[in-house]
């Protein structure tokens, strides 16, 4: 019993305590290789989720796992209630921040490559000769956009920006039915981390259940 | 009597056609697009090959397929309006397990592999895949995933002979377009082709002709003469010619839909557009009797011929060629050390290289051009006639005291020099190269000087004009 009760206490230090502190609708690589942000529109609304958003203690579910066999992180995102008129707006971008950072600087944006391949994004980025690769995994998507990371308003004025920029971010919708659960996944690919969309939900519970 | 026995034999004839046409919608094949088509492809072509061969049908439709497997004595031909989509691997939908290769540490994992791709035949004869249709590889990788059941060509050959593409239109076709591996007696014209890396890579092949294909490839080279030690043996690339060919940098899919565009300057690597004609990287072996004529580069690279694993590059001809838009060294020839080979492999020679009737225009200054060996290992016997270079200029005399690293092990590409300090030609470890009737041109004053040589014997220089005024070197 004793055993576990620590287990559960584990369990949410490692994974509740750190999704939590990761209200901020806004989510960095932990060597600041990257920033996925996340937004809404649809219904009159047309915003990107901040800091303790209502809308993310109340409608969509997010939790925040780092992945243990590389840099990077899984975003389990569940729609709870948020209406079927609402849409999931992400962007990725700042892929060669210094830092980890929630915003998408503009500045960190420039000659960061995107290449998609379905649900995989690959993103070349750092200085010619000293590449760096970062590897994004996405749900399904209405369209996918490469935009102005000059334009970050709203989720809309980036959608709709346009690819002619010294700035390019990533950026589209993604349409969540309630109750069901989405996933991204931002990591450093290697030889151990190498993933597909349709493995994470099975890497999910194997990290839920790693000690 | 003898009307009715024509009639007879006519259509004993026909049916004698019609037999060596395995239409994929008779196996059961769908063209919906959704469903997966390639089970029903390799029946047609298992059914053709049983029967000794013959022509498998596409008819129009989209046809979303895993791997279809070629066999010897096949004509897969894609009808007007009919499409071979690459799947999306899933759980349950894979394309085939890349084979084992016990040489795969000497290239990367693309060249090393065969099975993992859309439409792959090893050790065949006797193919061809034609039509006007479309080869759409969705579903495959440019990236370097190693998970089992990702694709990652869109066609894929080791050690054929006798093979012919022809009429296609090929669209982001993963890490190649066509990875051509010792195939003999090749033909590839009238292609189409506008994909994420690579276009075709050829080799280790012998025999080869590539004829009129357009090929647009911002993001990696656009047609390629490689001789990787992916066969476990060293083996030339040789006897190819390249003619009638456009290659291009344009935005992907640009090119095929013809909105030709330029928003999307990078590269992956941070080069700048691809999209050349090269000889190299992958040189264990070497490339002998080669041809390049009468072909146009367009916002992209510029002409490179590359020999860093050992292998000897000789006999080359490249004439007639017109370049426009280039964002980095005009001409860019290197013999280097990087010994991507068995242990104990020498460095390679390039000799006898021959290039005339060129026009550049609008090439970046920053490398100029570079016929760059290592030490102890020169180029030699390098003639460039009638060829005129038009920079765009602008560096100053800071940048002619430049130091340029050897970089002997380094990837082969001009950035590894870093700025050069020759605004013309930047000459090292070379002899017996011979400039005649060279014309540079500079859009902005650039204060290096034309020519900088290195550990370069026997440069001679005839004819040689800056912005039209004959000078003497």
């Amino acid at each position: 019993m004793k055993k576990y009760i620590w287990a559960v206490i584990c369990f949410i230090v490692c994974h509740v305590l750190p999704a939590k502190a990761q209200y901020a609708g806004s989510y960095p690589m932990p060597d600041g290789s990257g920033t996925l942000r996340l937004g809404i529109t649809g219904n009159g609304q047309d915003r990107w989720l901040k800091t303790n958003d209502t809308l993310m203690k109340e409608s969509l579910i997010i939790r925040h796992i780092l992945l243990k066999d590389t840099q990077g992180f899984i975003l389990e995102v569940t729609n709870h209630s948020l209406p079927d008129s609402i849409r999931l707006v992400w962007a990725l971008g700042g892929f060669d921040s210094p830092t980890p950072s929630t915003d998408i600087a503009p500045e960190t944006c420039r000659d960061n490559i995107f290449n998609i391949e379905g649900h995989q994004i690959t993103v070349y980025h750092g200085k010619i000769m000293h590449l760096r690769v970062t590897q994004a995994l996405v749900p399904p998507h209405i369209e996918v956009r490469l935009c102005d990371g000059n334009q970050q308003e709203t989720p809309m004025t980036l959608f709709t920006s346009g690819k002619k920029t010294d700035a390019p971010v990533f950026c589209s919708t993604s349409y969540i039915p309630q109750g069901e659960t989405v996933y991204f996944c931002l990591y450093k690919p290697n030889r151990q981390a190498d993933y597909a969309y349709y493995m994470l939900p099975e890497l999910v519970q194997s990290l839920k259940h790693r000690p | 009597m003898k009307i009715l026995i024509h009639i007879l034999f006519a259509l004993l004839g026909c049916s004698h056609l019609s037999a060596a046409i395995y239409n994929v919608k008779d196996f059961g094949a769908t063209g919906d697009g959704t469903h997966i088509d390639s089970e029903a492809i390799n029946r047609a072509i298992r059914k053709a090959a049983s029967g000794g061969g013959g022509t498998v049908y596409v008819p129009a439709g989209e046809y979303a397929c895993y791997s279809i497997r070629l066999a010897s004595h096949i004509h897969l031909y894609l009808e007007q309006g009919a499409t071979l989509i690459g799947a999306f691997p899933t759980p349950t939908g894979k394309y085939d397990s890349a084979e084992p290769n016990s040489h795969d540490t000497y290239q990367d994992f693309g060249h090393s592999h065969w099975q993992n791709s859309l439409i792959w035949g090893i050790g065949l004869e006797d193919i061809t895949i034609s039509g006007p249709g479309t080869i759409y590889g969705k579903g495959l990788t440019r990236e370097e995933s190693r998970l089992d059941g990702v694709g990652n060509k869109a066609i894929s050959l080791k050690n054929c002979k006798n093979v012919t593409l022809k009429d296609l239109n090929m669209f982001q076709c993963g890490h190649f377009a066509l990875l051509a591996t010792g195939v003999d007696n090749l033909t590839i014209t009238n292609l189409k082709v506008d994909t994420n890396r690579d276009g075709f890579d050829i080799d280790c092949c012998r025999n080869v002709r590539i004829l009129a294909c357009s090929v647009n490839t911002p993001w990696d080279d656009a047609i390629v003469l490689k001789a990787s030690y992916a066969l476990g043996t060293f083996r030339d690339t040789e006897n190819v010619t390249i003619s009638d060919c456009y290659v291009s940098g344009y935005d992907r899919g640009s090119m095929l839909d013809a909105s030709w565009q330029l928003d999307e300057p990078q590269a992956p690597d941070h080069g700048y557009r691809t999209g050349r004609i090269k000889i190299g990287t992958e040189s264990s072996g070497g490339f002998k009797n080669i041809a390049i004529t009468n072909c146009i580069f367009e916002h992209c690279r510029g002409l490179a011929l590359e020999s860093v694993d050992g292998g000897s590059l000789e006999d080359i001809v490249i004439s007639n060629i017109t370049l426009r838009n280039i964002v980095n060294a005009g001409i860019f020839l290197r013999l280097g050390a990087r010994m991507r080979s068995p242990e104990g492999t020498p460095v390679g020679s390039m000799k006898r290289i021959r290039i005339s009737h060129v026009n550049a225009y609008n090439v970046d200054s920053r490398y100029a051009s570079i016929i760059s060996g290592v030490p102890g290992a020169i180029i030699e016997d390098v003639s460039l006639s009638d060829i005129h270079l038009y920079y765009k200029g602008g560096y100053t005399q800071a940048d002619a005291v430049n130091p340029v690293p050897e970089a002997e092990k380094a990837y082969p590409e001009p950035w590894m020099f870093g700025t050069v300090p020759a605004k013309g030609f930047y000459i090292r470890h070379a002899r017996d190269i011979f400039f005649d009737q060279v014309s540079f041109h500079f859009e902005q004053p650039d204060e290096r000087p034309l020519f900088v040589t290195d550990d370069a014997e026997n440069i001679h220089y005839e004819n040689i004009r800056v912005n039209g005024k004959k000078i003497n070197q």
